[in-house]
């Protein structure tokens, strides 16, 4: 008898338990979609700006011995935004179905790496520069949010992030900067390059500085 | 007693208001230390105080002060005098004499029967005596009402050369303060350069003492030379600061030393819409000083023309004289005969003429007149010609320098563009360095350019607004 009832309390359990672990997954998944969905292209660009400013607002990670660290935490907080994939792809244009999956493979790291870098040499001289959100336009999956840096000598430097919509996370696919595009930028330079001398060429170019970087890094 | 209280309580009354009377006298003492103790530390803290003016009042305060306004000033003060004088000319004028002194005595026995021949002066007597003299002009062949007429528009003259005065110093003001801007963006476009320019030598050299493959001492060379311009530019650009804000602020009866700033931070493109050439033209017309100068000058010139041309005719007048007098120790004789400077009275009224005839300085006036005359035409023959051509000038200067605002900002955005594109391309690997160096250059020299360009804007304005005159009705 004592037993039958602990197997009645066990199917209960057996039940019960599935049911409200997925009643809680779901409500769990629903607020997390939520709260991804509630968030504009605007509010998304802007956590992220905001991540990286308290990085480099940071006094302790400010120290040189920091440096490394510092800029780990900034390359995190941009990759959580950036899609380097997609910015690469884009880059490369024609020329990305032409590429084997090995190169492909080989080449948006070495993209992501070396336009990181840039980000990030850029980002860490900014100190008492105003950031403005002026304007957001949203067009189904894509979107663009409009920036605008007041610089300590109250120059205005414009800033634009066209953004695409990936499982409900808006992710930075090119950087307009003062009207000009990183990504059409690029694709003309390497279009050149590959059509002038090769895609090899272009590769190990761009090796070249990413092995003057690291020089540069480890020296410190 | 009751009397004896009343003054008591009169005493005590007495004694009270002096006693309320002096601690209200005490308080209002320490209130007025204690404001005028509050106004010395506002001062004080004033005169510490930046100051920070913006164009309108820098225009304003150096007006105020200026020594050449001034003068003009005075210069309308003495046309206003002369058509004072000239005004008054047509009243009588009269001339009183009075005199007082010791006197001889003379009796009527000296000639009565017979005139005595021998008498000894005896002096026991004092006498007094008054002459008036009242003179009316009548008819002047116009030399009252032409001399009336050349001081009005002389004073017309004169408060159209402190109008001159004004727009001189309006322009100077503008000048001087869009100096100070243009400057201050130079500067701050030197220092932007500068700064980059910094962070790539300290990187320059951080490769060199790394030992870095990819470093090159040579770039650093170059580097620290573009610095070496960039510092002699910067110096030069502090200096014209330094100058142009000494220059305003001496116009503005400020010591050399006061610490001043203007308002604006950056030079900015005039804002207002220019009218059609047309409407300048009509303005300069209607409202350019030297225009009222000439204008009213020709008027003053002939009038006194005619001034000169009246003293060919003579001057009619109606006039009245009486004279009395009286003395202590002398006998009065009523004879027509015999008159007593000592003692007598008498009245006269009259009508007379006033004549110059000369053979040839009267004409001479006239020809001098008519020449000063001649003169001024010529003068505004000039003007006529001149000061439209200035106009157009201003105005043609304004629409290139317009243009060449539009022209400067498409090729500083480009270079700015070229700027972030080569810096991306050198970060990449993909581009190299002497393209950024180029497009950095080309920056500087296009930003520059639409610098002036702005301040070309400014000053051709201000020029047109000088030309037309126009710059006095918008202070008015």
């Amino acid at each position: 008898m004592r037993f039958k009832i602990q197997d009645l309390k066990l199917k209960k359990l057996i039940i019960c338990y599935p049911l409200l672990s997925l009643w809680l997954f779901a409500v769990i998944c629903l607020i997390h979609a939520v709260d991804v969905y509630a968030d504009t292209p605007t509010q998304q660009v802007k956590q992220t700006v905001d991540k990286v400013l308290d990085i480099l607002k940071n006094k302790e990670l400010k120290r040189p011995e920091k440096t490394k660290e510092r800029r780990a935490l900034i390359r995190k907080t941009v990759l959580e935004r950036f899609d380097f994939e997609e910015m690469a792809k884009r880059s490369l244009a024609l020329h990305w179905r032409n590429r084997t999956p090995e190169e492909r493979k080989e080449f948006v790291p070495l993209y992501t790496d070396l336009l990181e870098r840039s980000y990030i040499k850029k980002i860490e001289s900014y100190t008492d520069e105003k950031i403005l959100y002026i304007g957001e336009k949203i067009e189904g999956e894509y979107s663009e949010v409009n920036t605008k840096i007041v610089t300590k000598r109250n120059v205005e430097v414009p800033i634009d992030y066209k953004l695409l919509r990936k499982n409900g996370k808006w992710e930075v696919y090119d950087v307009v900067i003062e009207g000009v595009s990183l990504v059409n930028n690029y694709r003309t330079q390497f279009n050149k390059i590959i059509r002038t001398n090769s895609y090899e060429e272009l590769v190990k170019r761009m090796k070249n500085k990413q092995e003057e970087e690291l020089f540069e890094e480890k020296a410190r | 007693m009751k009397m004896v209280g009343d003054k008591s309580q009169k005493s005590e009354v007495k004694g009270q208001k002096n006693s309320l009377f002096v601690i209200s006298y005490s308080l209002l003492s320490f209130y007025l230390l204690m404001i005028g103790g509050w106004l010395i530390d506002t001062a004080y803290a004033n005169d510490n105080q930046k100051i920070v003016l913006s164009l309108d009042q820098c225009i304003k305060k150096a007006v105020e002060v200026s020594p050449e306004i001034g003068e003009s000033r005075y210069e309308e003060e003495v046309y206003k005098s002369k058509k004072l004088q000239a005004d008054s000319a047509a009243y009588p004028q009269i001339e009183v004499l009075a005199i007082a002194g010791p006197s001889p005595e003379a009796k009527r026995e000296y000639i009565s029967p017979s005139i005595n021949t021998s008498v000894a002066t005896t002096i026991n007597g004092i006498f007094g005596s008054a002459d008036v003299t009242l003179i009316q002009p009548i008819y002047t062949f116009g030399k009252i009402s032409s001399f009336k007429q050349a001081a009005s528009s002389g004073i017309r003259v004169a408060k159209a050369g402190v109008d001159k005065r004004t727009s001189d110093i309006i322009l100077r003001t503008k000048e001087l303060y869009y100096s100070i801007l243009m400057a201050k963006d130079m500067r701050n476009l030197i220092l932007e350069v500068k700064d980059d320019l910094v962070e790539s030598i300290k990187k320059a050299e951080k490769q060199i003492e790394i030992g870095s493959p990819w470093a090159d001492e040579i770039n650093l060379f170059k580097l620290r030379t573009f610095l070496g311009e960039v510092d002699r530019n910067l110096n030069e650009t502090e200096k014209g600061i330094a100058l142009a804000k000494d220059a305003l602020l001496t116009s503005m009866g400020f010591s050399r030393g006061t610490d001043f700033d203007i308002a604006d931070t950056s030079l900015t493109p005039e804002k207002k819409i220019p009218e059609d050439v047309s409407v300048y033209m009509r303005n300069s017309i209607e409202f350019r000083s030297e225009f009222v100068q000439l204008k009213e000058g020709l008027k003053a010139r002939n009038a006194l023309i005619d001034a000169e041309k009246s003293n060919y005719y003579p001057q009619l007048f109606v006039g009245l004289k009486a004279s009395v007098a009286g003395a202590t120790n002398r006998d009065k004789v009523d004879n027509p005969y015999i008159y007593d400077p000592l003692n007598h009275a008498y009245g006269a009224v009259f009508i007379g003429i006033k004549w110059s005839i000369d053979f040839g300085i009267t004409e001479g006036r006239v020809k001098e007149a008519r020449a000063e005359y001649h003169k001024l035409i010529e003068k505004k023959r000039f003007a006529d010609e001149a000061i439209p051509f200035q106009v157009r000038r201003a105005y043609l200067d304004m629409k290139e320098s317009e243009k060449n605002i539009v022209e400067t900002e498409k090729a500083y955005k480009n270079a700015r563009k070229w700027l972030i594109a080569a810096i991306a391309n050198f970060d990449m690997g993909i581009g190299d360095a002497k393209e950024v160096a180029d497009a950095a250059m080309a920056y500087i020299q296009m930003k520059a350019n639409n610098i002036r360009s702005i301040y070309n804007h400014r000053m051709s304005f201000a020029n047109l607004l000088y030309a037309t005159g126009m710059d006095i009705q918008e202070i008015k």
